[in-house]
């Protein structure tokens, strides 16, 4: 049952799944055909539709995971989207997904499905969740009064799904057809839907997309809503009525005095674990390229290499690619499993309740925190995951702000840096690069602050936050595959975008042009710039050329230093310290490419990320500006500020 | 004890009357389970005032002061 390839692309049959937001339907989703979308335990986590393969008794099917929708009735575009594909109908069973730990509101939603939809399913998920809280649902009591299937599974721990195919495919086959259910409205609404339309599925359909008839509406709601309580009633058993766990946690997390302090405990506590850990790999990882190194060394004088080739591959490529490899990817393979753990436990939304309150003074509001989480990974996730913000401005503002979180590709060369020059063993690593990140939220909030009052102005929209209740997350999967993951992502990103660059910029340093490299003459020119920043031509260089990935910002920076070539292996952070001590830097330097490296530009594929989002020429421009000047700005400031103090 | 929700302490409970707000955040809040007569349980309010938790239903929802404020409530 789980995915195996099938044999054939054109599957005959179609199902989509369709729920409110984090139901697990990305979960079921990635078991059903194996392929990894990504699942958050909050509200809000897929933004578009993703098809994918499944297998089941040997029968191949096309299934779509749609995003999560409140009801049909839903103003933004992604929701509209959803409802759209379920009424087209161009499917074979839509399987509607249901959360056991919240019947009545997941029930809210299908109630409203039944109604317009032909064929379908019901599934409710999280069933091992629900029996931890002493919740059990009544399979048979619900097919009754559904009148259609009901599979109860849970996704997370693969059980029943085998159930819910054989089902789907029931309906699809024809083999059950379900009674239509329809929740009966006051004789009044009745006859104004038969006036809209005798098929009484369409006219609740044009009533419910059209938005504008509102007191039919609001009674067509509130009866769904009533019934979805009574039913729900019905059908569960709650064992044990004590104040749930999730409450007990919530106060402590979420309270006026212990919410924020909580909030950046556990983010000190993950980034000094994050060093710590990553600190034995990263040395295993530079013994191992260093040996690779003389090998490659000896096999290419073995076959009679030219000379600059040798060095173009020794010390373009694959000094680059080692520094990569060894200095940036262990710090991201610790933390992605991290936070995607919180993710999974459903922390995130608690974040956004404690901030809010900061962001509505700036214009924005608590979600922002959700979208700069995710930047914390990558700018592209935080920019597409913006469309949790309903509101276009506060969107905006999320979108061009993003970048002033430092991704995973920054936090290598910061956490390099910070261990070289400001910290002494890697608790203060951790607690200096908290801060960090504490700098990058409080610049988030200026620059959010400036943005709704200059360009961006205007009120906030409603404001809703969905607070899900916490689930137990399945620590050892999520470690092994997000490191897995991460650790993959990381050396393709290395082989296609760092050994190239390494390449064009050996080859760069080695051109000569009028008596000095090309690099040189480059770094010369910027050299003016960089030193009232604190900085230097070099390092700006390699800021300018760091645009396709972030991660190769210091291996560029230490292979100009080098001058393209080097005498011994760089990859143990002392021998790096003395290189760029030799090169000038100091500790103010260091502070300087700290602030500069969380405030500049965004990367290649962020920027076109933001312009696929935007939509516009203008805002791309203003995401890459906005940064570049904060950084520029704040850089010199600090230099000043040392020079004076210091 | 009549009122608005924003007036709700921690740890009490009132139940719906009217919804006031805007027309978008009015069906969205009546999706989550805010209709007439339903009891809000008021679970933790955030630093400042400005964002509380509530229970309805079977889920928690956390709403600015100002949306609570459009929320009428009678007590139980």
């Amino acid at each position: 049952m789980l995915f195996k390839k099938p044999q054939t692309k054109d599957a005959d049959v179609r199902f989509i799944l369709v729920g409110n937001p984090n139901v697990g339907k990305s979960t079921l989703f990635n078991l059903l055909t194996g392929k990894k979308v990504h699942t958050g335990n909050w509200a809000g986590k897929t933004v578009s539709v993703s098809d994918g393969l499944g297998i089941h008794n040997k029968k191949p099917y096309l299934i779509s995971d749609l995003p999560g929708i409140a009801s049909l009735s839903s103003p933004t575009a992604e929701e509209m989207a959803a409802s759209d594909e379920i009424a087209r109908g161009h499917y074979d069973c839509c399987i509607i997904v249901l959360d056991a730990t919240q019947l009545a509101r997941s029930l809210t939603l299908a109630l409203r499905v039944l109604e317009i939809t032909p064929r379908c399913v019901v599934c409710v998920n999280l069933c091992d969740e629900a029996e931890k809280k002493g919740i059990t649902v009544d399979k048979n009591a619900l097919e009754f009064i559904l009148g259609t299937k009901v599979a109860l599974i849970s996704a997370g721990r693969k059980k029943g799904v085998s159930y819910l195919m054989d089902s789907a495919f029931d309906v699809a086959s024809g083999t059950f057809s379900k009674k239509v259910f329809t929740p009966l409205y006051s004789p009044a609404a009745e006859d104004a839907l038969k006036g809209i339309s005798p098929i009484r599925r369409d006219a609740v359909l044009t009533v419910l997309r059209e938005g504008r008839d509102d007191a039919l509406i609001c009674e067509m709601s509130e009866r769904v809503v009533s019934l979805a309580c009574k039913i729900a009633r019905t059908v569960t058993v709650r064992k044990t009525v004590r104040e749930s766990v999730d409450y007990k946690i919530d106060r402590v997390l979420c309270s006026p005095r212990f919410g924020i302090p909580a909030m950046l405990c556990l983010l000190a506590l993950v980034l000094w674990i994050t060093v710590s850990a990553a600190n034995y790999p990263s040395e295993l990882l530079a013994r191992l390229f260093s040996h690779g190194d003389t090998l490659l060394l000896r096999f290419l004088t073995a076959v009679n290499a030219p000379a600059p080739l040798v060095s173009a591959l020794v010390y373009g490529v694959w000094r680059t690619l080692s520094t990569v490899v060894s200095v940036m990817l262990p710090p991201m393979a610790v933390f992605f499993p991290f936070f995607t753990l919180l993710e999974e436990v459903g922390y995130l939304p608690r974040v956004a309740f404690n901030l809010d309150n900061a962001f509505h003074r700036c214009g924005s509001c608590g979600k922002q925190s959700l979208t700069m989480c995710m930047g914390l990974g990558c700018t592209c996730v935080g920019v597409t995951g913006s469309a949790i913000i309903s509101s276009r401005r506060e969107r905006l503002i999320a979108v061009l702000t993003n970048t002033f979180m430092p991704c995973n590709g920054r936090f290598g060369a910061l956490i390099a840096v910070i261990g070289m020059f400001l910290a002494s063993g890697s608790f203060s690593s951790g607690v200096i690069l908290m801060l960090t990140l504490v700098f990058a939220v409080l610049m988030t909030f200026l620059a959010s602050k400036l943005l709704s009052a200059t360009i961006l102005r205007g009120n906030g929209e409603g404001f809703i936050l969905e607070l899900p209740p916490y689930r137990r997350p399945r620590v050892f999967k999520i470690i092994v595959s997000s490191l897995i993951e991460k650790a993959l992502a990381v050396l393709l990103r290395a082989v296609s975008v760092a050994a190239p660059a390494g390449l064009v910029i050996w080859l760069f340093s080695n051109l000569t042009f009028h008596g000095a490299s090309i690099i040189s003459h480059l770094s010369s020119l910027l050299d003016p710039v960089g030193q009232i920043m604190g900085l230097d031509g070099t390092i700006l260089l390699a800021f300018i050329l760091g645009f396709p990935a972030n991660e190769i910002v210091l291996p560029i920076a230490l292979m100009i230093y080098t001058g393209g070539s080097a005498m011994t292996s760089l990859t143990a952070l002392s021998s790096l310290k003395i290189l760029l001590t030799s090169n000038g830097w100091s500790i103010a330097t260091a502070i300087s490419f700290i602030i500069f490296s969380t405030l500049h530009w965004p990367c290649a594929s962020a920027v076109l990320t933001i312009h696929k989002e935007t939509k516009s020429l203008f805002w791309t421009i203003v995401s890459i500006l906005l940064p570049t000047a904060f950084g520029f700005i704040l850089c010199i400031i600090v230099h000043f500020a040392f020079i004076l103090f210091a | 004890m009549d009122g608005r929700l924003s007036h709700l302490k921690c740890g009490e409970c009132a139940a719906v009357s009217k919804i006031n707000c805007g027309i978008l955040t009015r069906r969205r809040l009546t999706d989550l389970g805010m209709i007439c007569g339903t009891p809000v349980f008021c679970l933790m309010q955030s630093l400042g005032g400005g964002i509380c938790a509530y229970r309805v239903c079977d889920s928690v929802i956390a709403l600015r002061r100002e949306d609570a404020d459009c929320i009428a409530v009678k007590s139980i």
